[in-house]
C-alpha cells in the first residue's frame, strides 16, 4: 500500500475527510479489495490499541487506594428508619422479585426455499437422525449429515429484555436456531465483524439451515482458503455440504475425499462416513 | 446564563479533553460507594461485578470524551455514569423488578434512550486475545506511543514534547512505523 493510501485510510477511521473525500473512500472500499483489506487491518490495528487502552485504564483505576466515602456513617440513623419503611412497604405489597425469565426459544423457521427437497434444520449441537445408507438422495443426506456450527463460546447470555449489541443480536438468533433472523442481523453488524472469519462461517451456516446452499457456498469457497487454518478446515467440510445441498455431486465428493486425507481435518470422520454413503 | 448541572459537566469532559491529570481518578472515587450501593439494591450480583460496572462506566465516559463523540450532556455527569453502569449490568444480570419511586437515571434512560451506547464487547473473544497478545509483542516505546495518540487522542505537538523528539515529522513517522509493525504482528497472528 502507498503512502497516499496508508494517509487517506488513517483519516477516514479519524473522521478528517471531507465529504467528496469520505465518499470516495467508501466507493474504493467496496470495489477495491485490496484496499478493503488495509482498511481492514488498519481498523483491527486501532481496536488493538483501545483494547489494550481500556484494560490499561480499568487497571489503573483498580489499583488505586480506595477514598473512604465522606461523611458515610454520618446519615445512619436515618438510613436504618429508611431501610425500615422499605422494609414495611416490600411486605405489604408481595409482588414477584424478578423479571419472568427470558421465554423459551423458539423453533427454527423455515422459509421459502432457494432449493427445493431440502429438509429444515436443527439448531446448533442437535443431531439429525441417521438415514439410511442405501437409496437417499443428496438431499437427504445432507439433511442427515449436516449439523450447524457451533462451539462453547457462541453461547450468550443475553437477555431479552436488555439493550444488545449487533453481535449478541446475531448470535442469540443463530444459537437459537432462529436462521432467518440471523441472516437479517448480519447486515447489521459492522465491517470488521462481518468480515471475520467465524462470522462468515456462521452465516454459511444460518444460509444452509434455510436451504439456501448456493449463496452458502458463495460464501465458503473463499473462506475454505483462508489463512485461517481452523475456519478454513470448517469452512471445506460445510463446502463439500452445501455442493451436495446443491446437487454437485461430483464436486461434493472431490472436497469430500480431500478431507478425508486430511488427518489434520476435524472432520475426517464424517467425510469418510458420507463418502461411503455416495457410493 | 448556563444551567449549573450542565456547566459542571462541560467543565468536567473539558477537563478531560485538556488532560487535566487526576479528574477521571476523582469521578471514579466521588461517585463509586453511590453506585456500589444504587445498583447493589438493583441487580442480584457480586460487588466485583459491580465494581467491574462502575469501571467500565467511568472508561466509557472517557473513551467518549476523548474520542470527541460526547462534548455535551444533558444531565448530571453522576447521572450519565450510572446509566452505563446501569446499562452495562443489564446486560449480564436480572434486575430487581419493583421499585417504588423512579431516580434520575430511570428518567435519564427513559427520556434519551440512545444516551448511552455500550461498545465495549462487540468482538469475538479469540479476536481480542489475539489483538491484545499482538499489542503486547510490540515494544514498550511503540506502545506507549500508539496508546497516548490512538486512545488519548494526544496531539502530534505535545507527542513531540513529551517524548523528546525533533519534529513532529519524527514523530509521526515513528508513529507510521509502529503502526505498520503492529499491522505486521496482527496479520501473522491472524494467518496461524
Amino acid at each position: 500500500m502507498n503512502e497516499q493510501d496508508r494517509l487517506l485510510i488513517e483519516r477516514y477511521y479519524r473522521q478528517e475527510l471531507t465529504e467528496a473525500e469520505r465518499l470516495s473512500v467508501e466507493q474504493r472500499l467496496a470495489s477495491d479489495p485490496a484496499f478493503r483489506a488495509a482498511a481492514q487491518l488498519h481498523e483491527k490495528a486501532i481496536g488493538a490499541i483501545r483494547l489494550w487502552g481500556r484494560a490499561d485504564l480499568k487497571k489503573r483505576l483498580a489499583d488505586r487506594p480506595l477514598k473512604r466515602e465522606p461523611g458515610s456513617r454520618k446519615g445512619l440513623f436515618v438510613h436504618v428508619l429508611l431501610l425500615l419503611a422499605v422494609v414495611v412497604a416490600w411486605w405489604i405489597w408481595p409482588a414477584p422479585l424478578v423479571d419472568a425469565p427470558a421465554p423459551a426459544p423458539a423453533p427454527p423457521t423455515v422459509p421459502p426455499v432457494d432449493t427445493p427437497a431440502l429438509p429444515p434444520a436443527a439448531p446448533p449441537g442437535r443431531s439429525q437422525p441417521a438415514a439410511s445408507p442405501k437409496t437417499i438422495p443428496a438431499a437427504e443426506l445432507f439433511a442427515s449429515t449436516f449439523k450447524p456450527y457451533t462451539e462453547a463460546s457462541l453461547q450468550v447470555t443475553v437477555r431479552d429484555n436488555t439493550p444488545q449489541t449487533p453481535l449478541n443480536t446475531f448470535l442469540q438468533s443463530y444459537t437459537r436456531g432462529q436462521y432467518d433472523q440471523a441472516i437479517a442481523s448480519f447486515e447489521l453488524l459492522p465491517a470488521t465483524l462481518k468480515d471475520a472469519p467465524k462470522t462468515q462461517l456462521l452465516l454459511a451456516n444460518a444460509l444452509l439451515a434455510t436451504r439456501q446452499p448456493v449463496r452458502a457456498a458463495a460464501i465458503l469457497a473463499p473462506l475454505s482458503q483462508s489463512a485461517h487454518a481452523k475456519y478454513a478446515a470448517d469452512g471445506r467440510w460445510y463446502l463439500a455440504l452445501s455442493q451436495l445441498a446443491s446437487g454437485e455431486l461430483s464436486r461434493a465428493r472431490a472436497a469430500l475425499e480431500l478431507i478425508r486425507a486430511d488427518a489434520s481435518s476435524s472432520h475426517q470422520a464424517e467425510a469418510r462416513d458420507l463418502l461411503k454413503k455416495l457410493q | 446564563m448556563q444551567n449549573p448541572v450542565t456547566k459542571f459537566a462541560q467543565e468536567t469532559i473539558s477537563a478531560l479533553r485538556d488532560g487535566q491529570p487526576g479528574i477521571l481518578e476523582d469521578l471514579y472515587d466521588q461517585f463509586r460507594p453511590a453506585f456500589l450501593a444504587w445498583a447493589g439494591k438493583r441487580f442480584r450480583t457480586t460487588p466485583g461485578d459491580l465494581e467491574d460496572a462502575w469501571q467500565d462506566a467511568v472508561v466509557v465516559f472517557y473513551e467518549k470524551v476523548m474520542s470527541g463523540r460526547l462534548t455535551a450532556l444533558n444531565c448530571t455527569v453522576r447521572t450519565y455514569l450510572f446509566a452505563v453502569g446501569y446499562k452495562r449490568l443489564l446486560k449480564n444480570y436480572r434486575k430487581i423488578n419493583r421499585f417504588l419511586w423512579q431516580d434520575a437515571v430511570d428518567k435519564a434512560l427513559k427520556n434519551n434512550p440512545e444516551l448511552v451506547l455500550i461498545d465495549l464487547d462487540d468482538i469475538w473473544e479469540e479476536e481480542r486475545d489475539l489483538l491484545l497478545a499482538a499489542m503486547e509483542q510490540i515494544s514498550p516505546r511503540c506502545r506507549d506511543l500508539l496508546l497516548k495518540r490512538y486512545y488519548e487522542e494526544t496531539s502530534i505537538e505535545e507527542l513531540m514534547q513529551r517524548f523528546e523528539y525533533a519534529s513532529h515529522n519524527s514523530v509521526s513517522v515513528t508513529l507510521a512505523n509502529c503502526l505498520a509493525n503492529l499491522k505486521k504482528i496482527i496479520q501473522e497472528k491472524s494467518s496461524t
